[in-house]
């Protein structure tokens, strides 16, 4: 059969149907600094796995046990995370979680809503730049999930020179080599 | 030497003179009055002995106990006068001016030895922030801010610098309060890429790389205020924006972060967004209260920990203020609010009263923690100017409101050291006073006139939430079990039989008081507003009561246990105590 060359204009049809999916996926990595669309499928893959739990859960009878423990375990997940609230303790609220929920938790969010950058962009350099500690531990992950109780002791690293360590690399190189720069350039001027 | 009340100081454009405080209210001979409209400046010492002022010609000096004149000084330019805390030196301050020629100008900071009356030191201010020196509380140190450094001078020598803190760019320092070792707090704000940082020194520990005990940086900061508390153990620091980024609030933003001396540190998580109004440490160090959201405004007390203790739900506040014992806390809502205040017990977490001081500027604790000054001040507010003193429970003792042409700059208490009021035990009931509560009238809200006569829904702008100890139970939403639900009929059921026996006796009884105490009291006259001597009447009542069924079973005979024989002794001293009770309503 001799191929059929579909005409460019049918992929306009099949634009509309998702154009809204990827307005709103745009709108996710601009606020909240994301590299690319796999960060935000693999946040829904995670949201949709939590959801399946609760829902399956549900459908469960109330008082069986499966479901008590099991049902305990997420909500207790939940809180730990910081995505339900202390009086949020249902699995009806597991339902009603979202993507930005989920997104406000990783810790290039947390890094800017603390004031420790000036933009979720800064966040993400600082960590990958290994300027960010949370407790004791150097975290250079932007996508790490903070739990309620690390949220308090996110900080700048010891070793960091914004945290109290020693100047940089450039930093360091120029208070070293003010004097030869200086005289290089009266060189060059002479010549 | 502890005089009965504090005395009030008021400054206005008919002069400064002094009111002797509650409660007599009357004008003080302390300090013959200043006429005159010159008096741009007074200060007492941080004891309330001396009383210093600048009346446009000179600076005089006056002990407030003894009456007498001490020291005067030739500054007609003085604009701002403070004592150093032991009373040894009163620093000056002028604003500063060239001379034609270009040259530097005279020196504008003054400071004079109190005693001898001589003249220190002086040295050149020119920025009206900060000005003062900052003295630790038994005056070793004193330190100043100049261009990138900080000078420690000790034991009031100005003429040697004892030590030098260097850092680049450094503008701002608080000491701690306290006695030794001292410590400071220093802010440094950061230039492009650096953030801006505070750290914590103790004297006289500066130079090498491990010299900081605690050290904070952030970026989000363009202004600073450090509040250290009294322990000097820890350092709260308010950072804020000038500009908000992403557009929330005109005012900027703000973050909140705690220092300790052992270099913990921490960001405290607000629960609500919105700018921080207020934060204040309560006197024993361990806990302070923030105000801060977007309005409604929630309060919180936070520990040492940053966790949240105590929350008093949301409402329309702005400032917070401990009494100088500790006991009480006020939650105020001034400037753009119509100042509506909350006086709440801080060991119990109740709620006292709710005053409504309207367009106040000012508020004050008294020295004694029992009484408040709010006043209304030019130039902030010039119409309406006055002060009135409240008691805690909500009550005036006393207004003075000036003259339609005449304005009030300045109302101050008399301060005294920590220590020489008693702290009294707290009442509940309103405190009786001769001035009536003008409450300003209730708007009611506008309705169109179609709308108007027509049942009322009710649509709220805010969602409100109550203190914490007033939330409903949560978990009231169980089904009750079937025992649960006939208790709680056969109690209604009571409730209900008392409530027409009450109203068969009495129809004329004055009615039951605030909603959240319930005096079933009985028959009798035991209604007081004390929710607390209320109960106790209660449980006597009780124990009457089942005394009088024992004696009844053993007047048809029953044999009694041993119990309940002891329990018919106790009779009398029970009787005894509920006539007390009801005696000292």
């Amino acid at each position: 059969y001799p191929t059929v060359y579909v005409p460019i204009c049918t992929y306009t049809y099949i634009y509309m149907t998702i154009i809204e999916r990827l307005d709103q996926e745009l709108k996710l990595i601009g606020e909240y600094g994301l590299k690319n669309k796999r960060e935000i499928w693999r946040i829904q893959y995670l949201l949709a796995k939590i959801r399946s739990a609760a829902r399956y859960l549900l459908t469960l009878d109330e008082k069986s046990p499966k479901r008590i423990f099991q049902g305990e375990a997420l909500l207790r997940r939940m809180v730990r995370q910081g995505l339900l609230g202390e009086n949020e303790e249902k699995l009806d609220y597991v339902l009603g979680l979202t993507l930005p929920k989920l997104l406000e938790r990783r810790l290039q969010t947390k890094v800017f809503k603390l004031g420790l950058a000036k933009s979720v962009h800064h966040a993400r350099c600082l960590i990958r730049q290994r300027h960010i500690r949370v407790g004791k531990q150097l975290v250079d992950i932007p996508s790490f999930l903070v739990r309620v109780d690390s949220e308090k002791h996110i900080d700048f690293a010891i070793t960091s020179p914004f945290g109290g360590g020693r100047p940089g690399r450039v930093k360091r190189r120029n208070l070293r080599n003010p004097k030869e720069k200086k005289t290089e350039e009266e060189a060059e001027n002479n010549e | 030497m502890a005089p009965s009340t504090p005395l009030l100081t008021v400054r206005g454009s008919e002069g400064l003179y002094m009111v002797n405080g509650p409660p007599h209210f009357t004008e003080s001979t302390v300090f013959p009055r200043e006429s005159g409209k010159n008096c741009k400046v007074y200060t007492f010492s941080k004891d309330g002995t001396l009383f210093a002022w600048g009346n446009g010609e000179k600076v005089n000096i006056i002990s407030v106990t003894n009456k007498g004149l001490l020291h005067s000084f030739d500054l007609p330019k003085a604009v701002c006068l403070e004592f150093s805390p032991k009373n040894t030196v009163l620093a000056t301050w002028q604003p500063y001016t060239t001379s034609k020629d270009g040259t530097a100008g005279i020196p504008n900071l003054q400071l004079y030895d109190v005693k001898t009356g001589t003249w220190l030191k002086s040295f050149i201010q020119k920025k009206t922030q900060n000005w003062c020196p900052s003295w630790s509380e038994d005056e070793t140190l004193c330190a100043r801010n100049v261009n990138n450094e900080v000078h420690f001078f000790e034991n009031n020598n100005f003429n040697t610098i004892a030590s030098k803190l260097h850092l680049q760019k450094i503008n701002d320092f608080v000491l701690s309060p306290g006695p030794q070792p001292y410590k400071v707090a220093v802010y440094v704000p950061g230039s492009k890429g650096a953030p801006s940082f505070v750290r914590l020194y103790q004297y006289p520990n500066f130079a090498g790389p491990h010299a900081a005990l605690a050290n904070k940086s952030f970026f989000k900061a363009d202004k600073v205020t450090m509040l250290w508390n009294k322990k000097a153990t820890a350092v709260l620091v308010i950072a804020s924006t000038d500009v908000d980024k992403t557009g929330a609030s005109y005012y900027g933003e703000q973050t909140l972060h705690y220092i300790a001396t052992n270099g913990e540190s921490a960001v405290v998580q607000l629960p609500k967004n919105g700018p921080i109004y207020d934060v204040v440490w309560n006197s024993s160090s361990t806990e302070f209260c923030a105000v801060y959201g977007f309005m409604p405004a929630k309060a919180t007390i936070f520990n040492l920990k940053c966790d949240p203790v105590f929350d008093f739900g949301t409402g329309p506040r702005n400032a917070a203020y401990y009494s100088p014992h500790g006991h009480i806390l006020v939650l105020a809502g001034f400037g753009n609010l119509r100042g509506q205040m909350e006086v709440w017990d801080v060991k119990n977490y109740k709620l006292i009263s709710k005053p409504v001081a309207s367009d106040s500027t000012y508020f004050a604790w008294c020295p004694d923690g029992e009484h408040i000054l709010t006043a209304t001040c030019a130039p902030r507010l010039r119409v309406n100017n006055g002060y009135k003193i409240w008691h805690y429970t909500g009550s005036i003792l006393h207004k003075y409101d000036v003259p339609s042409n005449a304005e009030l700059w300045q109302v101050s208490w008399q301060p005294f050291l920590d220590g020489i009021f008693p702290a009294k035990t707290i009442t509940y009931q309103a405190v009786p006073s001769e001035v009536p509560n003008e409450e300003p009238k209730v708007a009611t809200a506008y309705r169109p006139p179609a709308l108007r006569n027509k049942p009322i829904t009710n649509s709220k702008l805010h969602e409100e939430e109550p203190p914490q100890n007033m939330k409903s139970q949560s978990g009231n939403d169980k089904p009750l079990s079937k025992t649960a639900l006939k208790n709680q009929r056969k109690h209604e059921a009571k409730k209900a039989a008392k409530q027409e026996a009450r109203s068969d006796r009495s129809p004329d009884l004055a009615p039951t008081p605030a909603p959240q105490s319930t005096p079933r009291s009985t028959l009798s006259q035991s209604i007081s507003g004390d929710p607390e001597i209320d109960k106790k009447i209660k449980n006597l009542k009780k124990k009457l009561k089942a005394i009088e069924q024992l004696k009844e079973q053993a007047a048809t005979g029953k044999q009694l246990e041993k119990n309940q024989l002891e329990k018919i002794q106790k009779e009398t001293a029970l009787l005894q105590e509920l006539e007390d009770l009801e005696l000292g309503i």
